[in-house]
């Protein structure tokens, strides 16, 4: 990642509410896209590169699954991961959340949630085909000033779903984080009360603005 | 230090997710009688129990089908809120295959209209519900329903009221995946009863939860 990296490494990964393994699944994702990125220094800058780290993901997670003695299915849940290395923002997503950059006080989503027609269906990381839902791709990380990541339990509140366009309080939140710190009161109370009426689904938030500039 | 804040007025309004729930029903003569008015009580017992569910009162929106000599559409797909469906009449053959054709066709038109609107929706369902056999063709519109059940688009439900319903027709409307069902006598009340728990669950769901449905067997007769 090295040192001067204005955006460090954000990974999310939201277990299947059906999976029953699903928060290791969701854990085991998270770690060794850490190991895979900041460790073995896998870059997520070209497709191949991303379904690289789908594929790091997924041994891990037939690993797993070998260990708990059920199938990879029980493992269940979407991944979206996000840095900055030497000036440019890489990032890439499979299934739900999204991805939302600040550019000079403009927001934009960067990558859109992955659905199914239904409004309970998503692709997992562990699903047939899930290479082919991929999103990755990559912008200067001069022009952002804020990024947010989150999972589907917060799209209702954070985005307007019809055309895709990221609430003003996604603006307000990279605001106040660039005033004070986030500490881990704060995102309690932002997830427990004030984005609980979002709906009943597990809520993840990650939020940075760059350290260095 | 002060915590973070968040003004509710820079928070996103979506719309709630919407269930779609299509009652096709027999009102041919043989529903004449006690069947008739426990079905138009079981109707008003269904909208109840749906207004007074915090979250289906906002998801679940209902249309009525009804089928005899000839098909209309008693109430189009909307929301609980509002008045309440006109009381249904007994009269006439079984064209249930006509009324299966126009169920799939409203049904079709409101997930466009969702999709224009860019409203998310659920996996609709549609209960067809009939003491008799049908009098018309029937095929074609029973391959549209297999379709849509087969791509997992529709959840279809085949309910038979009475023992002069013709169980082995109904096998061959109903999608392979869910074959019908016989009530128990013509206890509608907690059929709907049931209905309406299990669209509250399904507005409930969350993405890639599964739903599991309440026990059919206060109202069903178990392996017919």
């Amino acid at each position: 990642m090295g040192e001067a990296s204005p955006f460090p490494l954000l990974a999310l990964a939201d277990g299947a509410g059906s999976a029953v393994h699903s928060r290791i699944g969701a854990e085991t994702a998270v770690r060794t896209a850490v190991d895979s990125i900041r460790e073995k220094k896998l870059r997520i800058d070209s497709r191949s590169r991303c379904l690289e780290l789908h594929e790091a993901i997924l041994i891990a997670l037939r690993e797993a699954a070998k260990e708990l003695e059920t199938d990879l299915s029980t493992l269940a849940t979407t991944f979206m991961a996000v840095y900055a290395l030497e000036e440019t923002v890489y990032w890439m997503q499979l299934g739900d959340g999204t991805i939302i950059a600040q550019n000079h006080s403009v927001l934009g989503c960067v990558s859109v949630p992955c659905k199914g027609e239904f409004a309970n269906e998503t692709v997992f990381v562990t699903s047939p085909g899930a290479s082919d839902s991929l999103q990755f791709g990559s912008f200067p990380a001069a022009e952002c000033d804020g990024l947010l990541a989150f999972t589907d339990g917060l799209e209702p509140l954070l985005v307007y779903q019809a055309c895709l366009i990221p609430a003003p309080v996604c603006s307000s939140l990279i605001s106040q984080l660039k005033q004070k710190p986030l500490t881990g009161e704060d995102l309690q109370h932002l997830l427990e009360n004030e984005f609980c009426r979002a709906s009943d689904d597990d809520k993840t938030l990650g939020l940075m603005v760059p350290s260095l500039r | 230090m002060e915590g973070f804040e968040i003004q509710k007025h820079e928070l996103a309004e979506n719309p709630t997710p919407r269930c779609a729930c299509i009652l096709l029903l027999d009102v041919s003569s043989s529903m004449m009688g006690q069947p008739i008015a426990e079905l138009n009580e079981g109707i008003r017992l269904f909208y109840e129990e749906i207004k007074n569910d915090e979250t289906a009162r906002y998801a679940v929106e209902i249309g009525i089908v009804t089928f005899s000599t000839g098909a209309r559409v008693l109430t189009s797909i909307r929301s609980t809120e509002g008045p309440v469906p006109p009381t249904l009449h007994a009269d006439g053959v079984t064209n249930l295959g006509e009324g299966l054709e126009l169920a799939l066709d409203i049904l079709q038109e409101r997930k466009d209209l969702y999709k224009r609107m860019g409203i998310s929706y659920y996996q609709p369902w549609m209960v067809l519900m009939t003491d008799g056999q049908p009098t018309d063709e029937w095929r074609s519109a029973a391959r549209r329903a297999h379709e849509l059940a087969g791509q997992r688009k529709l959840s279809f439900f085949g309910i038979a009221i009475g023992d002069s319903a013709d169980m082995d027709t109904l096998k061959e409307i109903c999608p392979p995946n869910r074959p019908p069902v016989r009530m128990k006598g013509i206890c509608f009340d907690k059929f709907f009863v049931w209905l309406s728990r299990s669209m509250s669950c399904i507005s409930r769901s969350t993405t890639g939860s599964s739903v599991e449905l309440p026990d059919i067997s206060g109202w069903a007769e178990i392996g017919v």
